[in-house]
C-alpha cells in the first residue's frame, strides 16, 4: 500500500506508526538495531516502516514496543494479530485465546468455557477464594 | 490425511525461538544433562506445574455443579481435545497426567515455550477478561515457536544429532536416544530424521488397515526427511502406503517389526536407488525408516552448527 500523506492519525499504517513514534524517540533505525540486541536489525525495521513487512513476527513487536514503551497489545492489533472472537468463523481454524497443545482445534465455544474454567481455578487456589 | 506443518518457521522466527530455548537451558545450567531436566528448566524460569490440574475430574465436576448443560458439554469436550495447558496469569502449566510420561515431558516445554517467549506470554495475559483473540494464522506460528522451543530443550540442540552420528544408521537408534533424551519414541524418530548427517527418512505412518481393494494400507501422518535426503531425492510427498507402494513390502502387517529390507526409490534424475527401509509398530502409528544403501558407507564431513 503507498503511503497515504495528511491523513488523520488513526489511519496509520503500523509501519507509518512505527516511524512516527521511533522519530518522536529521536532514535535511528541504527539506534534500534542496538538498543534491541539486533532483534529488530535496521533492515527488517526499514522494510516494516516503509510498509514493505506489514506482518511482522511477533517477536519484533514485543521488541519494539519494549524498546518505545508502547503497548504490544495496540501494534498487535494494528499488525491484525489480534481479532475480535466473533470475527472468527466456524472451528476449522486454530484457537486463539489460551495457551494449549490440542489435537484438535476448540471451538469458541469450547474455548469461552476454558477461559471461564481457568478463571475458576485461579479464583479457588487464591487466599481469598473458597475452598 | 496428513497432518498440518507444526514445526517449520523461517530462519528469523526460528533464531528466536533458539535464543530463548538456548537462555533456558542456560538458566537451568542444563547442557549435556540427559534427559534434559525438565523440572529444573521449569523452575528457573518460575513456572509451576499446577497441583488440581485443570485435568482433574474432581475439580471439572465441582466446576459444573449448576452450570447448564451446554457449558458442560463444551468444557468436557475442550478438555477432551487439550493435553496441556499454559495459564499465563498464574505462570502454570496444566498436564494431562493421562498421556505418556515421555510425551509429558514435551507438553510440558511446550507450555514452557510459551511463557519463555515474551510475544506469546504477553499475548495470552491480554484474553483472560477480553473477547479478543489472536487471529488462527499468528496462532500457529505460535504453536509451531511453542514446539520448537520444546524441541530444542529436549534434544539440546545439535546435542541429538551429535549423539545420532556416533550411532548405526538404524531405526533402533532413535528407539534408543528417545530414552536417553526422555523423548516420545515418535519425536525421537522425528529429530533423528530431520537433524542426520547422511540421507534418509522417516515415514510415520497411522496403524495398518485394511481394504477389499488393497489389501494392507497405512495412511501417512508425517514424512521428515534429513536435508541430505531432500537434496538427494525430494520431499516424500506419499498420502498412503498401500502393497503396491515400494515400501508397502515393509508394512508391518501382523508383526512389531520389519527387518531391514531392500527397496528401490528413484532420485530426483529419475535415477533408481537400492535403499533400505525398516518399520516399528508402536501401536499408535507405525515408524518407518528408509535410507539409501550407498549413504552407509559414503565419507562425510560434518560441520557443526553451533
Amino acid at each position: 500500500m503507498a503511503k497515504k500523506s495528511a491523513e488523520p492519525e488513526v489511519k496509520l499504517t503500523l509501519g507509518q506508526y512505527l516511524a512516527s513514534i521511533r522519530e518522536d524517540r529521536d532514535l535511528s533505525q541504527r539506534d534500534v538495531e542496538k538498543a534491541t540486541n539486533k532483534v529488530v536489525s535496521n533492515a527488517y525495521l526499514s522494510q516494516i516502516e516503509n510498509g514493505l513487512i506489514k506482518k511482522p513476527n511477533p517477536n519484533i513487536l514485543h521488541a519494539l514496543s519494549e524498546l518505545y514503551a508502547i503497548s504490544y497489545e495496540d501494534l498487535m492489533e494494528r499488525a491484525g494479530y489480534i481479532v475480535p472472537t466473533r470475527s472468527r468463523s466456524g472451528g476449522e481454524q486454530r484457537h486463539g485465546r489460551v495457551a494449549t497443545f490440542a489435537g484438535h482445534n476448540l471451538t469458541d465455544e469450547e474455548e469461552a468455557e476454558l477461559v471461564q474454567f481457568l478463571g475458576y481455578l485461579r479464583s479457588r487456589k487464591k487466599p481469598g477464594g473458597q475452598s | 490425511m496428513a497432518k498440518a506443518d507444526d514445526s517449520s518457521l523461517d530462519p528469523e522466527e526460528l533464531r528466536a525461538v533458539q535464543s530463548a530455548a538456548r537462555r533456558a537451558l542456560d538458566r537451568a545450567s542444563a547442557w549435556g544433562i540427559y534427559p534434559t531436566p525438565t523440572s529444573v528448566i521449569l523452575e528457573a524460569a518460575s513456572l509451576k506445574i499446577a497441583p488440581a490440574s485443570a485435568f482433574d475430574p474432581r475439580r471439572i465436576t465441582e466446576y459444573l455443579l449448576g452450570k447448564a448443560e451446554s457449558a458442560a458439554v463444551a468444557l468436557k469436550s475442550a478438555i477432551a481435545k487439550v493435553f496441556g495447558i499454559y495459564d499465563a496469569g498464574e505462570q502454570l502449566i496444566h498436564i494431562d497426567d493421562s498421556v505418556h510420561k515421555s510425551k509429558q515431558n514435551f507438553l510440558k516445554l511446550h507450555e514452557a515455550g510459551h511463557h519463555e517467549l515474551p510475544s506469546h506470554r504477553s499475548a495470552f495475559r491480554l484474553f483472560h477478561d477480553c473477547e479478543k483473540t489472536l487471529d488462527p494464522a499468528i496462532s500457529d506460528l505460535f504453536e509451531r515457536e511453542a514446539n520448537n522451543f520444546a524441541r530444542f530443550v529436549l534434544f539440546q540442540g545439535d546435542g541429538y544429532a551429535s549423539m545420532a552420528a556416533d550411532h548405526k544408521l538404524e531405526l533402533k537408534t532413535p528407539m534408543k536416544l528417545a530414552s536417553k533424551f526422555g523423548a516420545s519414541v515418535y519425536a525421537s524418530c522425528r529429530e533423528f530424521a530431520r537433524t542426520h548427517h547422511r540421507a534418509c527418512a522417516v515415514y510415520i505412518l497411522e496403524p495398518v488397515t485394511y481394504c477389499e481393494k488393497t489389501g494392507a494400507r497405512a495412511v501417512v501422518r508425517r514424512i521428515e526427511a534429513s536435508p541430505a535426503y531432500l537434496r538427494q531425492f525430494r520431499r516424500p510427498d506419499e498420502t498412503e502406503i498401500t502393497l503396491d507402494h515400494s515400501l508397502g513390502r515393509v508394512l508391518p502387517v501382523g508383526r512389531k517389526m520389519t527387518r531391514p529390507t531392500t527397496v528401490s526409490i528413484t532420485d530426483r534424475n529419475g535415477q533408481a536407488h537400492e535403499c533400505v527401509a525398516e518399520a516399528f509398530d508402536t501401536t499408535f502409528n507405525v515408524l518407518l525408516l528408509v535410507y539409501p544403501v550407498k549413504a552407509l558407507t559414503a565419507v562425510t564431513v560434518m560441520i557443526r552448527s553451533q
